[in-house]
């Protein structure tokens, strides 16, 4: 029997036995139903614009109220909620895979590998992000991609941290 | 040990001088300048005066060239003049504003270690209890709600309908004609809700961090052992779980560092605190090159200084680590 | 429990309600009503909110709005804009041009002192002018006064300045604040001098103190050349969020501040805050539009533009945006002053008609989207981000232009990227921007065909020979008919042309204590009375020790 199919079913026993992480795996799951369904959960249109109605308290017509232009709140968060998990996941994805990678090795091998590994992080550290991210938007066409990939590459180095410290302290 | 920090104090100059240089260049690809603020869709600026106004703040010397000018100030520690209007050096901008972001960093830093420690120690150790279960929540409640809405609901209630504290800014209108213990009573005061505020965030990190080493601890031998021996169980928690526990806080404090001196420009935006936060962000805006280098390279130093005393603290205090660097 | 929590928390909880219990109470800000008698007395303070903090008080050198308002408490100019933005004397108590248009001679009034003591004199405005043309000072504005062909001092009291030609905007540029030579001629550099911290002027405040970031304080200069103003202290509280300020305002610790229509709107309207405080609406002096990149192949033919300005709903955009606190915008000019002419063509909300103007210019329907030689009619509009107003605008007018099947993508750019990578360039399609309308309706700068090269402020390429013939004839001379003339034909050309689509003109939104009196809403707002404005005796809340 493989051993990660092992891992993977222990994992999910363990997951599913724990009520609270249970619980929190579902609500994540309720989440990328309704950002995968928006139809499901909004009548309206996102971005219909109603100056008639603007600011409105939440009612029948609008569970959720209307923001200042008149569009329906409910809507928008269901749509956007696609946007935002997208960006949330991939974001995330990449820097956790970065620092994973780097953590490792660098824990792993140990040396002048971890001494330069760590010096890199020292620097990305102290990388200006606010310029990176002003540039991208002026240069680049606006997309979520160019986000993703910036907020990825510039936030792995606290995982790296951990990685490491955890790699040593089983080494 | 002593070779290795001198090793490291070693790399901080050459790695200070490449990080100036790639917050440089980061700086200048940018678009925009320092000019740009005043003569940008301005009628009554003109060709020449832009051209003059570019020889006035060295902007017409090729990159290098003002690269090698700041770094050649930059060792004599002299971060130049501010390219804002009021031209004021760049070191005296950056004085003005620390003490205040310093003492709300500190304060909330307090504030989140002395309650979130303990919150989750006691976490762990009274696992799946009503306080556990109640305290999981409160802190994650801390942590999804944004603070700046948050903010000003404290500050309508606090301030506006009770009229206990005041809404916003360091110090009153008659900050100065009060006594010494009278003004740092204003300024406590006026502390109450950004600190309380800044605190309520970070405490879901602390205590769920605290939480997950203490659960680990205390699944160790030597704790079975300790109480196997009879010991009582505050000594078991404290003496023995709750200092291996706290080693990683340490790396933490290290790396907390660079942030002592920065702040959140929304927050001090909200509360009309006159920060480092808000001083970095007019800078980026308005391309006030000096004071952008000027504090990009102070966080630099401290971030490097930081992850220093980080790493030294925690193979100092953690023995299986020190081998390995 | 002995837990380590109660241990360190409970006394940092009472630390904290020790410093909160510690502190003054709420200070009482109910306006006692109009019921008091309205004698005008001198004392009390008057605390603003400001969303930016100064960064000098030397105008010449500072560019931001913030500076320049703070700087109006201390200093003067030769001449400033009345009630009515009319221009009257300042520090100069009338003037004559020579008939030919090209000598200004400016009489200086007499027994005005700089807050130090030390006469007022032509010397100090002679100096001045020498400074705003010395390439030594780094300020935005000296274009005017390199216009100056010679100056003269001939006495104390008189100022005189020749042009090589007429130019009738050179009358407003004397309205850049006087300073005071006797402190500054040893500065090369006025920037770097310490009045641009701790300023002396002739003005109706003096200068106290400025804590950078948190507040400046003024207090009324006694012998002020228009006499003492009631008010005794200014202090200009720097509070960089809206609604913060707002609640400032409404807990007492902020007099004055300018709302947003959703303030004024839905939060100001009940009973109980218009106890203690009035509020104000005036024109402001500034509009919004959506301007087109002429060379763009879509917008070369004026029916698209005009297609693009019927399809456009003013009305929603005004409700919308400004939830109904603002106008019609119909040229670059604002409404009620002089120069704006109301008879030239308008373009009310006709979506028929635009659909009938496109297919005119060749754009057919497809699947609900225009196509022109397999082309779709789609393009970006730009907006810097930051700006509230502008985007929601942009969203409107997203949904306006899809009914009549042009599609439009909104990018935002943060302000100094947008200028320096799209608009100097001319990289965009369309740009939804405004203008701040000065009172002189000099608009050269932005639609004569000389001005179209990178950095200059004719950015949509806008070139019309009348035009620029009239734009001459209007700053060439200072006959008010004359200028009117030509000013309200330019009006009437760029309405049938519609380079931009003018969108909306808002209102500005002022709100005061109640216990200020004094203020008379005009043309120019209702500040350009301050040093009338009083508070009766029996309501002052500040005592201000002199």
């Amino acid at each position: 029997m493989s051993g990660s199919r092992v891992i993977g079913r222990d994992f999910a026993r363990r997951l599913l036995r724990n009520r609270l992480a249970a619980a929190g795996g579902a609500v994540i799951l309720f989440f990328f139903l309704v950002s995968a369904l928006p139809a499901l959960f909004a009548s309206h249109e996102p971005n219909r614009i109603d100056i008639v109605n603007i600011l409105r308290p939440p009612s029948a017509v609008h569970p959720l109220g209307t923001d200042d232009l008149g569009r329906d709140v409910l809507a928008r968060v269901v749509h956007g909620a696609r946007v935002s998990l997208k960006v949330g996941f991939v974001a995330v994805g990449i820097a956790t895979a970065l620092g994973l990678l780097i953590g490792l090795l660098s824990g792993f091998y140990g040396g002048w590998v971890d001494a330069v590994l760590m010096r890199f992080v020292d620097m990305m550290l102290c990388f200006p992000t606010f310029f990176l991210i002003l540039s991208v938007i002026a240069f680049l066409e606006p997309s979520i991609w160019n986000i993703m990939a910036v907020i990825g590459l510039t936030g792995w180095m606290g995982v790296a941290r951990l990685v490491r410290a955890e790699t040593l302290s089983l080494m | 040990m002593l070779r290795y920090i001198a090793r490291r104090l070693l790399l901080t100059v050459p790695l200070l001088v490449g990080i100036s240089l790639v917050s440089f260049l980061m700086m200048h690809m940018a678009p925009g300048g320092p000019i740009g603020a005043g003569t940008d869709l301005n009628p009554k600026a003109t060709a020449e005066s832009r051209a003059r106004l570019k020889a006035y703040y060295g902007l017409d010397l090729p990159l290098h060239v003002q690269y090698g000018r700041w770094l050649g100030r930059m060792a004599t520690l002299d971060f130049g003049d501010s390219f804002s209007p009021d031209g004021r050096p760049v070191a005296e901008k950056i004085k003005e504003r620390i003490p205040i972001t310093l003492t709300i960093n500190v304060l909330s830093m307090g504030l989140i270690f002395l309650v979130a420690i303990p919150v989750g120690v006691y976490s762990a150790v009274r696992k799946g209890s009503l306080f556990d279960r109640i305290s999981t929540v409160a802190v994650f409640t801390g942590f999804a709600i944004p603070t700046f809405w948050l903010a000003l609901l404290m500050m309508i209630l606090f301030g506006v309908k009770l009229g206990w504290l005041p809404i916003s800014g360091i110090s009153s209108l008659d900050h100065e004609s009060l006594g010494m213990l009278g003004r740092i009573a204003d300024r406590g005061r006026h502390l109450v809700l950004p600190v309380l505020l800044a605190g309520f965030g970070g405490l879901a990190g602390m205590s769920r961090y605290m939480r997950s080493n203490m659960l680990e601890v205390i699944r160790q031998d030597y704790v079975a052992t300790a109480r196997a021996k009879g010991l009582p169980e505050r000594t078991v928690v404290f003496r023995h779980a709750m200092r291996n526990a706290l080693l990683p806080v340490i790396t933490i404090l290290g790396l907390s560092v660079p942030d002592l001196l920065g702040g959140s420009v929304i927050f001090e935006t909200i509360f009309a605190i006159p920060g480092m936060g808000q001083l970095f962000y007019q800078g980026v805006m308005s391309r006030d090159y000096p004071l952008i280098m000027g504090i990009l390279t102070i966080g630099a130093f401290l971030t490097l200084l930081g992850n220093l005393l980080a790493d030294v603290g925690y193979a100092l205090a953690d023995p299986r680590i020190r081998q390995g660097s | 429990m002995n837990r380590p929590v109660c241990r360190a928390v409970f006394p940092l909880i009472a630390l904290f309600l020790l410093f909160a219990a510690c502190g003054g109470g709420k200070q009482e800000s109910a306006g006692k009503g109009a019921a008091v008698s309205d004698v005008p007395a001198y004392g009390d303070a008057i605390v603003e909110g400001s969303i930016g903090d100064v960064s000098g008080f030397l105008s010449a050198v500072t560019t931001d709005a913030s500076s320049h308002e703070a700087a109006g408490y201390v200093f003067n100019g030769l001449v400033r804009y009345d009630k009515n933005l009319k221009l009257e004397g300042e520090l100069a108590e009338s003037w004559e041009v020579s008939p030919d248009g090209k000598r200004i001679t400016f009489h200086l009034r007499k027994g005005v002192r700089w807050h130090d003591g030390a006469p007022f004199t032509s010397d100090d405005v002679m100096f001045t002018y020498r400074r705003m043309i010395d390439p030594r000072t780094p300020t935005a504005y000296g274009e005017d006064f390199r216009q100056v062909k010679r100056a003269s001092a001939p006495d104390p009291g008189t100022f005189v300045v020749e042009y090589a030609r007429p130019f009738a905007p050179a009358l407003a540029s004397w309205g850049m604040h006087v300073l005071p030579k006797h402190l500054l001629e040893k500065y090369p550099d006025i920037s770097k001098s310490p009045l641009n911290k701790k300023p002396v002027g002739t003005g109706p405040y003096r200068f106290v103190e400025w804590k950078t970031g948190e507040k400046v304080v003024f207090d009324a200069s006694p012998d002020y050349f228009e006499g003492k103003p009631y008010l005794s202290r200014v202090i200009t509280r720097v509070i960089p969020d809206q609604a913060t300020m707002f609640l400032e305002l409404k807990s007492g610790g902020v007099d004055i501040m300018t709302l947003t229509p959703p303030q004024y709107v839905r939060q100001t309207e009940t009973a109980e805050f218009k106890k203690s405080f009035n509020r104000y609406k005036y024109t402001a002096s500034g509009y919004t539009y959506l301007g087109f990149r002429l060379s763009h192949p879509f917008f070369g033919d004026k029916r698209v533009r005009q297609a693009i300005a019927l399809a456009a709903d003013k009305k929603a955009l005004i409700d919308g945006v400004l939830l109904g606190l603002g106008q019609e915008a119909t040229g670059p000019y604002k409404p009620g002053t002089w120069a704006y002419n109301p008879n030239v063509r308008k373009y009310p909300h006709d979506p028929a008609r635009a659909k009938a103007l496109l297919a005119e210019a060749g754009w057919k329907e497809k699947d609900g989207v225009l196509v022109k030689d397999g082309q779709p009619f789609e393009f970006t509009v730009l907006t810097n981000a930051g700006n509230d107003a502008r985007a929601k605008t942009a969203a409107i007018l997203q949904q306006n232009l899809a009914e009549v099947g042009i599609r439009i993508k909104i990018r935002t750019v943060e302000w100094a990227a947008f200028i320096n990578e799209f608009i100097d360039k001319r990289k965009f399609d369309a740009v939804i921007l405004g203008w701040n309308i000065t009172p002189d309706p000099d608009q050269f700068d932005i639609w004569h065909s000389s001005k179209t090269g990178p950095k200059e402020l004719n950015h949509v390429g806008f070139a019309n020979p009348e035009v620029d013939r009239l734009l001459d004839e209007g700053r060439s001379t200072f006959d008010l008919e004359k200028r009117k003339k030509a000013y309200f034909r330019i009006q009437e050309i760029l309405a049938d042309e519609q380079p931009y689509v003018f969108l909306y003109v808002p209102e500005a939104l002022p709100v005061v204590h109640n216990r200020f009196r004094g203020i008379v809403p005009a043309p120019a707002g209702i500040t350009y009375n301050f040093v009338k404005w009083y508070v009766p005796a029996p309501l002052q809340k500040h005592r201000v020790q002199p």
